[in-house]
């Protein structure tokens, strides 16, 4: 094969694109490329093509239902861990002032029991697709498993342990303490969301999911009224004078954090939702 | 008015009739329609433009991929592409038309 331009770092580019893009139509755009001269013009193209295909992959690429409902479920389980994020980031923000008393704050807790609730009746097909993942690991430790049931607990002691030190400690100590513990909070709802929506994506029964999909928009409404509330509360602690400082940090840092989390958890839900639908009526139209 | 097929391909839609155009003649994989289209209409499509607008036409079946020859994937025209072919060159010939009776050229 000729290749009058193609410098190998130009191939490369096509790694921009996503991986079931590149399932299907890698070889053939590799196999063009090495036809091309390098030029801006062409690398524009080859950049906004890579972000048109992950902008519309599911009309460049469409996924089969199966996999699409499972995908689906699993961002969705994921999306929930950013939006519980946003609402504990918020509640602690704003517990030791005078901001949490508004209805933005009680719309964000009534939204987060209406997705508990929701998430409750998922779990169904995370725990099926946890243990289908634990039986397949044979040998090998279950991380599965590992990945669900230890973060929480052990972000449960150290809880527990920093009340029991938080009274001896003081200046930066306690800073660090407290930004320690919010810290492991985070990894431990980041390690127990990942494990969960890899194990439903790769692993969850799709004819339960598609049963259980109502239970998804239910979660979906519950999530999206949390984060309205979240993201009005946030805007109103941001305009109050003399926000309350958090380990050092004002108020309103954590809230500007806590609006960013709520936009990119609700446009999350939002999609991974109405995707579990459009994968939940091909199945139904595939019977 | 007869719905247009290649709206839903918005700013995919010129390369999609450039494409169309260029598999009317016989199926091509991608490096030999992009060169193609630059012989008869002067216009570059870059790859990312061009496999945008053949995954866009692929998924509406107005073009199906036939037997890979190596790396390459030629692809052809569809019936419903070739409908759709027909109905945007037969807009575009009417668009010409009347343009150019309106200029005295025709």
């Amino acid at each position: 094969v000729s290749r009058p331009g193609a410098p190998v770092w130009l191939l490369r580019l096509a790694a921009l694109y996503p991986r079931r893009w590149r399932d299907r139509y890698g070889e053939e755009l590799a196999a063009l490329l090495e036809e091309q001269r390098a030029t801006p013009a062409l690398i524009v193209d080859l950049l906004r093509g890579a972000l048109d295909a992950h902008l519309h992959l599911g009309e460049l690429v469409p996924e089969a239902p199966e996999p699409a409902l499972r995908r689906a479920a699993g961002t969705l389980v994921q999306a929930l861990a950013l939006a519980l994020l946003a609402v504990a980031a918020m509640t602690k923000a704003t517990e030791d002032g005078n901001l949490a008393t508004d209805a933005a704050s009680d719309a964000a807790r009534a939204g987060s029991a209406l997705a508990a609730a929701g998430a409750l009746a998922l779990a169904a097909p995370t725990a099926l697709g946890l243990l289908a993942a634990a039986s397949r690991a044979r040998r090998r430790p279950p991380w599965a498993i590992v990945g669900m049931a230890v973060p929480a607990p052990l972000f449960l002691g150290v809880t527990i342990g920093l009340s029991a030190l938080a009274p001896g400690l003081g200046g930066v100590t306690a800073t660090i303490a407290f930004w320690g513990w919010a810290l492991a909070g985070a990894v431990a709802v980041a390690v127990t969301a990942r494990t969960c929506g890899t194990a439903v994506r790769k692993r969850a029964p799709h004819e339960l999911l598609a049963g259980l999909w109502p239970a998804a928009w239910v979660t979906a409404a519950g999530v999206l009224l949390a984060l309205a509330g979240v993201t009005a509360w946030s805007l109103s602690a941001l305009t109050t004078e003399g926000g309350v400082a958090l380990g050092g940090v004002p108020a309103s840092l954590i809230a500007s954090a806590s609006t960013v989390a709520s936009v990119a958890a609700t446009a999350l839900v939002w999609r991974s939702v109405r995707a579990g639908q459009t994968a939940r009526g091909a199945l139904a139209a595939d019977r | 008015m007869e719905p247009d097929p290649l709206a839903p391909l918005r700013r995919f839609a010129d390369p999609g009739l450039l494409i169309l155009s260029s598999l009317a003649e016989g199926e091509k994989h991608g490096y030999a329609i992009s060169h193609d289209i630059e012989r008869f209409s002067g216009q570059r499509v870059g790859p990312g433009t061009l496999y945008g607008a053949l995954g866009r036409l692929e998924g509406r079946g107005l073009i199906e991929p036939t037997t890979p020859e190596g790396r390459r994937r030629p692809y052809r025209l569809t019936g419903a592409g070739r409908a759709a072919l027909r109905t945007q060159l037969a807009s575009l010939k009417e668009f010409s038309t009347i343009g150019l009776r309106r200029l005295g050229e025709a």
